[in-house]
This record gives C-alpha cells, structure tokens and sequence, in this order.
C-alpha cells in the first residue's frame, strides 16, 4: 500500500520537476523512484551478518519508454561499488556473476529484481546498514542518467523486506 | 510387430542398466542407494578439530557455503535458524552445521563472528582448501572459486542442506527453492 501511494505520490511530482525544467525527480520516499520514463519501485537491502563486507539491493524496474534502458551500476557512500549482477540456480547449484554491461530493460518491460535471480551487490561495505535503518543509494542508467533511491533495510537473512 | 520388439529390447537394456547402477551402488559398502557423506576433518570455529565422528549421535544437517555470499547463505541460515526455534528443545536433538568453503576468508574466528547473527546451536566449520575439497567430494557438494573483473572472490556452490541419520547415512535433501514448511517438516521427520 505504502508502494503504491508512494507511486502516485512520485508521478505528482515528476510532472512537477519537468515544468519547472530542473533535473528529474529523486524520491524521498523510501523505496521508491522515477526518473524520466524509468519507474523504480519495492526496493530494499538487507542488513549483512557481521563480519561480512557484501550485500545486496533488489526492487522492480519498469520501462515507460519507448527506447531501451539500461542499468549499468550504483554508488553508495557506504560502500566500494555497487555492481549488476545475476544468480542462477542449475541443478541446486548457485552460481553468480557480474552483468558487466548491465541489464537493458526494453521499451513497456518490468524487470524484478529479487533474491535467487537479478540483484545490485554491494562490494565492499564500509558501514553496515542495520535492520530499520534507510540508506541512500544512486542508480546509473544509461537513458535517464543517475536516479537516486532510498532503500529500507531488512532484517539479516530476509527473502523480502516486509514492514 | 518390429516396433513391439525394439520396445521390449528396450526395456530389457533399462532394466540391465537400472540393475547395474543399483547394484554399484550397493558395492560401495554402506548400503544406501546414494554414497553421501563420511570422513572428514575440519575445524571448529573455537579452533579445534572437527570430525564425522563428533556429529554421530544425532541426525544431522548440512549446509555448505561461504561467508561473503550475499544470497542463499544467509537465506538458508535464517531459515535453519527459525526452524531450530520454531523446533525448540527438540532443535537440541539435531547437529546443524555449516561448512564455509572459502578457506581464505571463512577462518574459524570469522565464521564464529559470522554465526553469532544465527541460533548459536549451528556448528561453523573451516578447513584448508584440501581438507574443503575432499569433504566436498565425499558430500558430493560442487563449489568453484570465481574471481570477478574487479578482482572480488565469490564461490559458486551447491545450495541445497544435506540430511543424515545419527548413524551418518545419507537422507535426504533440502532444496533451496523449497518451501519453509517443507523444510521443516523435513527437520522435524529427522528429530523424530
Ligand atoms: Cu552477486
């Protein structure tokens, strides 16, 4: 709910920005982004076991365009890098690598980003976001430039962030 | 006419295949279907050495992967970690273990600071990457160490929990993309 009126919210003010000619829109509310015609929405990190220097954020892409995006990368004051990569499950073996070229998400598509499958790792923690905490992070796109996103953090563990 | 009898020769040849399979299974002397598990020698994140034998006694549960894993490791050690809970003084009747496979990072005080976020009945283990390599072979457990463009270390490895008697023979498996009642159910089969 708090998704879907921070949507609505977020498209309110998008026509706002564009009349008065400054950049796109940066969300405020947590979890929530739009950019251009790139709609970023349910995302959340987790809080890292301790001792641990990666992480991972997750949320749901969707293309309003009519010209293919593309996802390259991140940046977080809390962390070396922030990279695009994919998790596959082949025969109950993990495996993971980077999208070194990032993710095109076409015209109309929406791609979810969620664990077992696509996720932004972090690299390189300096800080480790907690549990209840709402961290900053920045998306580069190759359209819509850089979107920055609040990202609410779930408990160590979590499959998906639920208030 | 011809077609039934490439069909029967065709079961013949499964059944000659099937039979073989079983019965090389079967000579390699513990009687499960599926050799699974056995010896090995690791280390305990207090530092001392850890064998097949400290886990017989109980039923047990195995998990491998490596620390620096963003995903399925600490998903499945949350799940493991809510089923012991939700298990209670029976979770005491039950070895959960976790093998990090990364034996440059997972040192035995990394996974104790590691599993201190999880029910603190889960045994961490470390080894060289020998010792990690033969128990890997033996728990027939794939991992590859993959090294990034940027220079970063991550394992690929197999997700699943492994389950065994008290006597150590193999029983089943946990997948990773099973449901949290499934696993438990499997958890509570085990104990009882
Ligand atoms: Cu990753």
């Amino acid at each position: 709910m708090r998704f879907v009126l921070g949507a609505l919210f977020a498209s309110m003010l998008v026509s706002a920005s564009f009349a008065s000619g400054t950049k796109v829109y940066d969300s405020e509310i947590p979890g929530v982004a739009l950019a251009g015609t790139i709609f970023i929405s349910g995302a959340w990190t987790r809080q890292s076991p301790p001792g641990v220097t990666v992480g991972s954020a997750y949320f749901r892409i969707k293309n309003n365009g009519d010209v293919a995006e593309r996802l390259l990368g991140g940046e977080v004051d809390f962390a070396d890098r922030v990279e695009v990569h994919k998790m596959e499950m082949k025969d109950g073996v993990m495996s993971m690598f980077e999208l070194e070229d990032g993710l095109t998400i076409q015209p109309g598509e929406t791609i979810s980003f969620e664990p077992g499958g696509y996720h932004l790792m972090i690299m390189g923690l300096e800080e480790q976001p907690m549990a209840g905490d709402i961290v900053p992070m920045t998306l580069d796109f190759s359209e819509a430039g850089l979107v920055d996103l609040l990202l609410p953090v779930a408990p160590i563990g979590a499959k998906e962030f639920s208030q | 006419m011809k077609e039934v009898r490439i069909v029967l020769w065709a079961l013949v040849l499964i059944a000659l295949v099937g039979g073989g399979v079983v019965l090389w299974q079967k000579n390699r002397g513990d009687g499960s279907l599926v050799s699974i598990g056995g010896a090995f020698t690791l280390t305990d994140t207090k530092g001392e050495r850890f064998t097949e034998a400290d886990l017989k006694g109980k039923p047990y549960a195995m998990f491998f992967g490596f620390t620096h894993c963003p995903d399925v490791c600490p998903t499945t050690l949350w799940e493991m970690t809510t089923h012991l809970k939700a298990l209670g003084d029976d979770g005491d009747r039950l070895n959960m273990v976790f093998v990090g496979v990364d034996h440059e990072r997972d040192t035995p005080e990394h996974l104790g600071t590691y599993l201190s976020a999880f029910d603190d009945r889960i045994i961490g283990l470390s080894g060289t990457e020998e010792q990690i390599a033969r128990m890997a072979k033996t728990y027939r457990i794939f991992f590859e160490r993959v090294e990034d463009a940027s220079g970063d270390i991550l394992y690929n490895h197999s997700a699943q929990v492994l389950l065994f008697k008290a006597n150590g023979q193999f029983k089943s498996t946990i997948a990773y993309e099973e449901r949290a009642e499934t696993a438990f159910e499997k958890l509570k089969l085990l104990v009882d």
